[in-house]
């Protein structure tokens, strides 16, 4: 064989807010991150965007589509609107330019296959608790995504990704929670063996939107204010406190639904020992937010119905569920 | 001269003879000519329904001289039953009666009645028509989807506003977009470790594509 077979393989993780790629090259991890975003503008554009060396989708006479971080900036200047092809975690059925976008931001962050029908492991959300959609049509559609791209599809649950990532020392046993934009993920894995999976479709779009309201803003300026950086334990302005309260209702939410799905999953199976929490995603980035789930989770410690070793973020938080399901697209080429 | 005489059967308190132009309210008596009622549709199969009484007879019969009189009842005796008594009223199959001929001739009729008015669109009712036409139309459809063998699969739709029913093909399309994307590198020593653990638990592998044919 030409190639390596250890450097086949690649996790993808299309997020509401980025995809992003993860592929094994030599001793390193390499990542490839694009905002999964994009913003219409009418022909005329066409000559100030090529000026500034800003990428486009030209569709001729209708228009051009601008995506990723640039997207953001083109909102900003235009004073429009940013529109996304995932909306609460799953493909915004609404968007009727959704999927053409989607299919080239996937293509450019995955980029040619090695080899025809190289394996793609890539992550789809657990069946919410708390909403009606299911995530049938967005498996369906990524698969086909993934597959046009020259890639053999294979789908897995987003927060088991997380487990596998970061919980080798603890044989693949723990809680992984991924706080995404759209939604949250939760995954209980024992020895490497999915327990339960579950998701609550509220994530950072949740907390931006009720920060917004709560302090007569906007969603988008919020999230400008977090993404800029944000200290969760020590809030400097009235927006930061709105945001504070939203991240603290948001861990209370996720933790009382472990707990309900637990007890409703108890006679499944059984806990031979303490396990970890492992938490990972874009909106868990933000400053103290381990500081600020430790202490909520201290304070309904005693009626959650399972034995907790410890809490621990991500080694590298937005990456770590590529990273889990590039781990599990290499198991498959090693003998 | 014999006459038709018209009333109303009992338990109705109006009826509409449309070919006759005629509504009968309760406690009414009509009178009409006897050629002209029995060649009324309306009236045969009103008549047929149970709807109203017609008899025949001369409209000016002069009251009898000497009417018999009528036997006085001095006492009623009534015993109590002693079986369970049965209704001496013969159950009858009601006739058969054209319900479609009996429509359209009413309806025929009663247009013929009705005063043309001008029309009078009002938008908003006229959309809420046609949404809740549209919508009880697409409860009713049912896709059948051809399998590759001889099974055939019949699904009924039933998906809200919010989920499309197909996956298009070709999303990703033949045309190349330079797009750029965010770099990151890591050390990838972690992922060893955790792969070489991960091959120790002995996790089921998926069965390739190209070793087979298929999954």
């Amino acid at each position: 064989m030409a190639k390596n077979k250890e450097q086949l393989g690649v996790g993808l993780d299309p997020g509401t807010m980025n995809v992003v790629s993860a592929r094994k090259s030599g001793d390193q991890v390499t990542t490839a991150r694009m905002r999964d975003a994009f913003i219409d503008l009418e022909a005329g554009a066409k000559k100030m965007l090529k000026l500034s060396g800003v990428d486009f989708i030209d569709h001729g006479d209708d228009g051009i589509v601008v995506i990723g971080d640039a997207a953001l900036e083109m909102a900003t200047v235009f004073g429009r609107e940013l529109r996304r092809p995932l909306s609460r975690g799953l493909i915004a059925a609404g968007e009727i330019d959704a999927l053409g976008v989607l299919g080239v931001i996937v293509k450019g962050v995955l980029g040619p296959p090695k080899e025809p029908n190289e394996i793609c492991y890539f992550c789809v959300p657990a069946a919410p608790v708390d909403e009606t959609r299911d995530v049938v049509y967005h498996r369906g559609v990524l698969e086909r995504i993934v597959t046009e791209c020259g890639y053999d599809a294979v789908a897995s649950n987003e927060a088991m990704a997380i487990v596998y990532a970061e919980t080798a020392k603890e044989n693949f046993s723990g809680i992984g929670i991924s706080f995404g934009s759209g939604m949250t993920n939760v995954a209980l894995s024992i020895n490497g063996v999915e327990g339960m999976a579950f998701s609550c479709a509220r994530g950072g779009d949740w907390i931006d939107a009720g920060a917004a309201k709560a302090v007569g803003s906007t969603s988008s300026r919020i999230c400008a204010i977090k993404e800029k950086g944000i200290d969760l334990i020590s809030p400097k302005s009235r927006e930061e406190e709105a945001l504070v309260l939203y991240y603290k209702s948001l861990i209370e939410y996720v933790i009382d639904q472990i707990a309900k799905e637990f007890e409703r999953n108890r006679d499944k199976f059984a806990l031979p020992r303490e396990i970890p929490i492992v938490v990972g995603g874009g909106t868990s980035l933000a400053g103290g937010f381990l500081p600020l789930f430790q202490k909520v989770f201290d304070r309904k410690k005693k009626r959650f119905p399972i034995q907790v070793s410890e809490i621990r973020a991500a080694s590298d938080p937005l990456n770590a569920v590529a990273n889990g399901l590039l781990l599990q697209a290499m198991q498959e080429y090693a003998d | 001269m014999v006459e038709a005489r018209i009333t109303l059967a009992p338990g109705e308190s109006l009826v509409s003879i449309p070919d006759m132009g005629l509504i009968l309210r309760l406690g009414e008596v009509r009178w009409a000519d006897e050629r002209v009622v029995r060649g009324s549709v309306c009236v045969d199969a009103l008549i047929r329904a149970g709807k109203i009484r017609v008899s025949y007879e001369r409209r000016n019969k002069k009251p009898m001289s000497n009417p018999t009189p009528k036997p006085s009842i001095h006492a009623v005796t009534m015993t109590r039953p002693s079986q369970r008594v049965l209704s001496a009223v013969p159950v009858h199959a009601a006739p058969a009666v054209d319900v479609e001929k009996l429509a359209a001739a009413v309806a025929s009729a009663m247009a013929a009645q009705v005063q043309p008015q001008p029309a009078q669109p009002d938008a908003a009712l006229l959309a809420s028509m046609i949404e809740r036409a549209v919508e009880s139309a697409m409860a009713k459809v049912s896709i059948t989807v051809a399998g590759t063998g001889v099974a055939t699969t019949t699904t009924t739709v039933t998906h809200g506003p919010d989920e499309p029913v197909y996956i298009p093909s070709n999303i990703v399309g033949d045309k190349t977009v330079d797009i750029k994307t965010t770099a990151g590198v890591s050390d990838a020593s972690g992922l060893d470790d955790a792969a070489r653990a991960l091959k120790s638990v002995n996790r089921p592998k998926r069965v390739r594509k190209q070793d087979n044919g298929e999954e």
